[in-house]
């Protein structure tokens, strides 16, 4: 009679599926995981003290670098946070250009998660079509901003400065561009057999444990639970627009791939009307020469593409934040990785964790 | 529920909460540590208030001897939210877990043992999460300092290497800095700037003579002005 054996695995901190520095330490019986530890911090850079040590402005390059994919969604949930404390209003075309750059950053994203989920799962094409796409957000970016990645784009009160027309017609021409190449990446990832096969009914996660592990985002979504910040506790100009919360029910890797996939859509419905309804005006508040909020604190949160980024702030009157927590999506929605993990097997982890969509950076912080 | 609505249903049911006020929109109340779990599974249980999701927990050293925990619920059903603040002594920090009630408590209150330093009492595994394991102190505090010599990263060897500055090197450092503080205090007053001290202040500045004339800005090409 053949002998199994409990075995230890470690999966990462260097291993292409962990999406950066992750190790997960798994314990498998034969093919089986018993037990999926995640061990976090490789890439700890201690943000949240760097916080207490910086003015509020000088901060803000940092925003980017918690989550690198979506820069602009953590820039906007910094500035936001700031001018709850302060007690500011932004100018009507501040928030609408703030829509178009956030829900750009989403469908952004959205493509790097499909294009890594179909790379971690075996299909490697659909990755260099979305990487391909994604090309044309950054370059509007860059024209807006200057920069690719990490992009300071948005200030306290305002933005880095105004779109041009130029910029608002290129944008017009992505929105043209991006439905036809979605279609394709859905023929030719969605229905795929094996794609299929290596996600549907894998890593289920009900809604009771979903909400329990505080996931939020698309994550929670493919669980059944129709939660969106955008629309609970509505910013910026959202109440304004007309778009729908992709939910799917089995909460499965599949029904959150799918949930990802058909934001995408929703996006580009928001960015249209954004465009329809975007008015004239000025793109800065007017602002104190210092920025010393007064003392008290806000809890601020925004809908980033992996869930609920949120700051939580004090003030104590000084030029210096005093406490500058960021509750990161990524961080809160890998917690329920090991109970989604266990009793899999190991090839479907790879699937599991790439479902999370997490991204070091802002895990770690 | 509006915020005032819920002030309702929380002095009824929940007294054990004080303190009850609203900073930038969100309800805050401060609770006692020994009751927070019955507090907690009482409003996620209540049918007026369903407080189902346990968004945020953040630590705080607020000084004074003292360590706070806030709480961020939120209800999803009824989409308002609720903050608890948890203070507990800095020398004797325990606050009973709540990763029984909610899983998301398990690693968030792991974070906060990791870089405060609050025990959280019942939890089933109360580890370091972010730092290494043998990291020495708890780096949020605020009297950690900056520039912590010994601890972890900041090994002796780099201080002997000369990468770093050692704590002798620091200490001279400090006192040269006082010792200029010093100089600079017993000054005439008019290298030190009265409002230096408050950044609102800003030093008098005549008033600009409306007759004088301006000068012409440099135009394109000329040489600059000496």
């Amino acid at each position: 009679m053949p002998k199994t054996e409990a075995l230890q695995i470690n999966m990462g901190p260097q291993h292409p599926s962990t999406h950066g520095v992750l190790r997960v330490i798994l314990q498998v019986d034969g093919e089986w995981i018993t037990s999926a530890e995640p061990d976090l911090g490789y890439l700890h850079r201690s943000f949240e003290k760097l916080g207490e040590m910086r003015t509020y402005i000088n901060y803000l390059p940092l925003t980017d670098r918690w989550d690198y994919l979506s820069a602009m969604n953590n820039n906007l949930v910094y500035v936001m946070a700031i001018e709850k404390l302060l007690g500011i209003e932004t100018p009507e075309r501040c928030q609408w250009l703030r829509m178009i750059l956030s829900e750009l950053q989403r469908i952004a994203s959205h493509l790097v998660f499909v294009g890594t989920f179909g790379l971690d799962v075996g299909a490697n094409t659909p990755f260099l079509y979305c990487f391909r796409d994604r090309e044309k957000i950054l370059d509007l970016f860059e024209e807006f901003c200057g920069a690719r990645l990490t992009y300071t784009c948005m200030r306290i009160g305002g933005l880095c400065g105004d779109a041009p027309d130029s910029w608002i017609e290129g944008v017009e021409n992505f929105l043209n561009y991006l439905p036809p190449m979605l279609d394709e990446l859905n023929a030719l990832l969605t229905g795929n057999e094996i794609f299929i096969q290596r996600t549907k009914n894998v890593g289920v996660m009900s809604p009771e444990l979903a909400i329990s592990y505080g996931a939020s985002g698309p994550f929670l979504r493919g669980s059944g639970v129709k939660f969106d910040i955008r629309k609970a506790q509505p910013y910026l100009k959202y109440p304004e627009v007309d778009f729908d919360i992709p939910v799917a029910e089995n909460g499965d890797c599949y029904d959150r791939y799918i949930c990802r996939f058909n934001e995408m859509w929703e996006s580009l419905k928001i960015v249209r009307q954004c465009l329809d309804k975007l008015p004239d005006g000025d793109v800065q508040a007017k602002l104190p020469k210092t920025i010393k909020p007064p003392p008290g604190e806000t809890y601020t949160c925004i809908e980033s593409p992996r869930g609920e980024l949120g700051v939580y702030m004090i003030s104590d009157g000084t030029e210096i934040p005093y406490r500058l927590k960021i509750r990161g999506p990524g961080f809160v929605n890998l917690s329920v990785f090991p109970e989604l993990a266990r009793g899999w097997k190991l090839a479907d982890v790879v699937a599991i964790l790439g479902s999370v969509d997490i991204v070091m950076g802002e895990v770690d912080r | 529920m509006t915020n005032d609505e819920l002030q309702q249903p929380l002095a009824d049911s929940f007294g054990a909460l004080t303190n009850l006020r609203v900073d930038r929109g969100i309800l805050i109340a401060d609770a006692p540590a020994a009751q927070l779990p019955e507090l907690a599974r009482g409003l996620r249980d209540d049918p007026r208030l369903k407080f189902n999701y346990l968004r945020c927990v953040s630590g705080v050293d607020p000084g004074e001897g003292k360590l706070r925990v806030a709480y961020h619920f939120m209800s999803m059903d009824l989409l308002h939210q609720l903050c608890l603040h948890v203070n507990v002594p800095r020398d004797d920090a325990r606050i009973p877990t709540l990763s029984k009630l909610w899983g998301t408590a398990g690693w968030q209150e792991r974070e906060i043992f990791d870089l405060f330093g609050v025990t959280f009492e019942g939890h089933a595994d109360l580890r370091r999460i972010l730092l290494p394991e043998d990291w020495d102190g708890h780096p949020l505090l605020k009297d950690y300092g900056y520039h912590a010599e010994g601890r972890g990263l900041f090994t002796e060897t780099q201080v002997e290497k000369g990468l770093l500055p050692g704590p002798e090197e620091e200490a001279k450092q400090k006192e040269k800095q006082a010792r200029a503080e010093a100089s600079a205090a017993g000054a005439p007053a008019a290298s030190a700037a009265p409002g230096a001290a408050d950044g609102d202040a800003q030093p008098e500045r005549p008033a600009r003579d409306p007759n004088r004339p301006r000068k012409e800005p440099r135009k394109l090409g000329e040489p600059p002005r000496t």
